[in-house]
């Protein structure tokens, strides 16, 4: 399998603190990578430094085998669709209007912003100011400029933050055809294990900054029958951070 | 790539009119002055060089300063809210070329605004009965202006770029004006970057020449902007959002 | 409504709010006390400070309040607290409660430009005792129409998310103000801006100049007082106040 992401020592410190320590990462092409960790323990800054979004203290990032750094930075990043911590939009603007700025800047054809607009079905609403959204919808728009390019690989912060049960069920169908129908690699960040083990092929775990488990999904099912999946992922997080 | 941005800009501003306010803005010294110059008549000789002082003076010192620090406070201000730097910055654009596509933005709108006075200038005088407009020295205070009006636009735009409030850059760009007119009083003008604008316009003594010369002039704008844009290009490029 | 008040100040912490308004008020008075005291000056000093002052108020008072207002209530619309306050306590009196937080700060700025400016006078050596009851007119005549321009950005800041449009509509008016200050024959005008009242309100005129003798044999004179207007000042701001009020209670957040 090719590798899609690889870091190598990826460390990020503010101050004396480290929010990420030591990481290394493995993202296989045409996977769903499931970024399990209870809040606080690195995630979004990780899912940064892949983006180049903020700078690693030690380390280094590569994508698609080449080292993410100011000379290829702009060559990785058209390929890369992301969406990080909260849906960016223009809160004067439409829907598609937010999504033609993107496209302009991504090069990418108009037909585009039609198509991701019907796979998340926001394109009803596409000319009504995104100011007057409602969170789910927020995050679906979200999900579509991330979309807007079809690029190889998509990295996706808590995507289903702020939906409903049935949003979150959809999404999540979503996320896993992207692979078979469209070739992407996602990576998906949660701080709930039912959500991830739902969607996810592979899995790493990150708490306090370290990565405690990373491979198949299955082979944490099989890593101790006696315990629930709960149970694993408490022992590999410490108990004490409540889920 | 850089007319990608610049188009992306464009459409950023949609729906937000601003220009309305730079619209509006230079008609109120236009009729105002206009007027006070038919009340001062007899202490107001040279025509043409009067009025232009009557109309410039106010705004090259107070309100065009203020106004540009708005404009790209807002500028600034829309990629703030909602964590659109997030969007931005992981676009596959120069991290520089972001930067120097708002600033052209922000130019475009001083260029305007320093025609639309010059168009108001030649109407308003015409229409108090004055003839033979000087056209020469009014594209060249205009230009010169716009020039001067970029080296402020860099400034707060940098300003705006490290600074999250909305309100201080602005309130820097008032005592930026007001420290403005200090310098060009003290024989600084030509060097103090937000003194460029009124010294490029000529408002206080429209009938001398720029005494640094042209030449002059414009390399001083030229290293104040480029200076500016790439301070805020290394910020920019440097920062974790 | 203490309780509100209280809020606000805990919330306009670390924000230096009250820091940047002091900030615009020290250029305040550097810029307006900045200058060559001649002996005729320092004769007529007082007198000399009334009739000038106005106009530096005039520029910047309007912009003070259209900061302090703005940056005020810039903490709710990033923040989207409104929703939440409009639950916890009643609309209205939580625009009553930034209101006279804001106006505070800013009165208070006027006062302490106003008393700098005593002080100096008295540390150059101005050849009188201060005339303390005009000066008391002057500092009403200086915070009536700051607390009327003040409203104005009030209510625009409440009303606009926004905060450009604020300070647009804000430096389009002080433009007015201030130009319909420069334009003597037509008194008319500076009465129809809120921002023209520092000039509607100036009493005291210089007389004596001539283009011939220039400065030379100026005096300075207390004029007629326009109590009139004084009056239409203080209801204009009432019925803004109310108006603002009533849109603001109105708006959905």
């Amino acid at each position: 399998m090719n590798e899609i992401i690889r870091t190598t020592g990826l460390t990020k410190k503010y101050g004396e603190n480290y929010s990420v320590r030591n990481l290394d990462m493995r993202v296989f092409e045409n996977r769903i990578y499931g970024f399990l960790g209870p809040n606080g323990a690195g995630k979004s800054t990780t899912l940064k430094m892949l983006l180049g979004l903020a700078s690693p203290t030690k380390g280094e990032v590569d994508i698609f085998g080449q080292r993410m750094n100011s000379k290829n930075r702009i060559e990785i990043l058209k390929e890369v669709g992301s969406l990080i911590e909260s849906p960016s939009y223009y809160s004067h603007l439409t829907a598609a209007e937010n999504l033609k700025i993107l496209a302009s800047l991504l090069d990418v054809p108009r037909g585009n912003i039609e198509k991701v607009l019907q796979i998340v079905r926001l394109d009803k609403q596409q000319n009504k100011k995104t100011a007057a959204f409602s969170l789910g919808m927020k995050q679906r728009l979200g999900l579509a400029s991330a979309l807007l390019s079809f690029p190889k690989l998509l990295i996706l912060d808590e995507p289903t933050n702020g939906l409903d049960p049935a949003g979150i069920q959809e999404m999540r169908e979503l996320i896993k055809t992207l692979p078979r129908q469209y070739g992407m690699t996602v990576i998906v960040s949660s701080h709930l294990l039912s959500e991830i083990d739902q969607m996810a092929e592979d899995i790493g775990i990150i708490a306090n900054g370290k990565m405690m488990y990373q491979g198949e999904l299955n082979m944490l099912h099989e890593m101790d029958k006696n315990k629930t999946l709960e149970e694993i992922f408490l022992d590999l997080t410490g108990k004490e951070q409540s889920l | 790539m850089i007319f990608k941005l610049l188009k992306a800009e464009r459409m950023k501003l949609k729906r937000a009119p601003v220009w309305l306010a730079f619209f509006i803005m230079p008609i109120i010294p236009a009729l105002l002055g206009t007027i006070n110059y038919l009340g001062n008549i007899e202490i107001l000789q040279s025509e043409w060089y009067s009025l232009w002082t009557q109309h410039t003076l106010f705004t090259c010192y107070f309100f065009l300063p203020i106004m540009l620090g708005v404009y790209c406070a807002y500028i600034m201000r829309i990629e703030y809210n909602n964590h659109n730097w997030n969007k931005i910055l992981t676009m596959p654009v120069s991290r520089n070329l972001i930067f120097i596509s708002k600033l052209i933005t922000v130019s475009f709108m001083v260029l305007i605004s320093e025609i639309w006075i010059g168009a108001l200038f030649v109407i308003s005088g015409t229409a108090v009965g004055m003839s033979a407009p000087p056209y020469g020295s009014i594209v060249v205070w205009c230009l010169f202006g716009t020039l001067g009006g970029m080296v402020m636009a860099s400034i707060q735009l940098m300003l705006s770029l490290f600074i999250k409030s909305f309100a201080l850059p602005i309130g820097i760009a008032f005592a930026g004006g007001l420290s403005g007119l200090l310098f060009l009083a003290k024989g600084f003008g030509h060097i103090w970057p937000y003194s460029l604008m009124a010294y490029g316009m000529n408002s206080n003594s429209p009938q001398r020449m720029i005494e640094s010369g042209y030449t002059g002039f414009v390399v001083v704008c030229v290293v104040f902007i480029a200076f500016f844009t790439i301070i805020s290009s290394v910020i920019l490029s440097k920062r974790d959002v | 409504m203490i309780k509100l008040l209280k809020c606000e100040y805990r919330k306009t912490k670390g924000r230096y709010i009250f820091l940047t308004a002091l900030l615009v008020t020290a250029v305040q008075i550097v810029w307006a006390l900045y200058g060559k005291y001649t002996d005729t000056v320092l004769m007529n000093g007082w007198m000399t400070f009334l009739y000038q002052l106005p106009l530096v108020n005039a520029i910047f008072l309007p912009l003070l309040s259209i900061i302090v207002s703005s940056r005020l209530c810039d903490i709710e619309h990033k923040g989207v607290i409104f929703k939440q306050l409009s639950v916890i306590s009643e609309k209205g009196k939580i625009f009553d409660a930034k209101f006279i937080y804001g106006v505070s700060i800013v009165i208070f700025c006027n006062i302490i430009s106003w008393a700098s400016t005593i002080i100096f006078g008295y540390i150059i050596g101005f050849s009188s005792d201060v005339p303390i009851n005009l000066y008391l007119l002057y500092l009403l005549f200086t915070i009536a129409p700051t607390v009327a321009v003040y409203i104005f950005q009030h209510t625009l800041s409440m009303l606009f998310k926004n905060q450009a449009v604020t300070f647009f509509a804000g430096i389009i008016g002080t433009f007015c103000g201030l130009f319909s200050m420069f334009l003597p024959n037509i008194p008319l005008l500076r009465k129809l801006f809120i921002w023209g009242y520092y000039g509607v309100l100036q009493f005291v005129g210089m007389f004596g100049w001539t283009k011939e003798t220039r400065m030379a044999d100026v005096y300075f004179a207390v004029m007629d007082i326009d109590w009139l207007f004084f009056a239409i000042l203080i209801a204009a701001s009432v019925v803004m106040y109310i108006i603002g009020r009533i849109l603001f209670c109105r708006k959905e957040v």
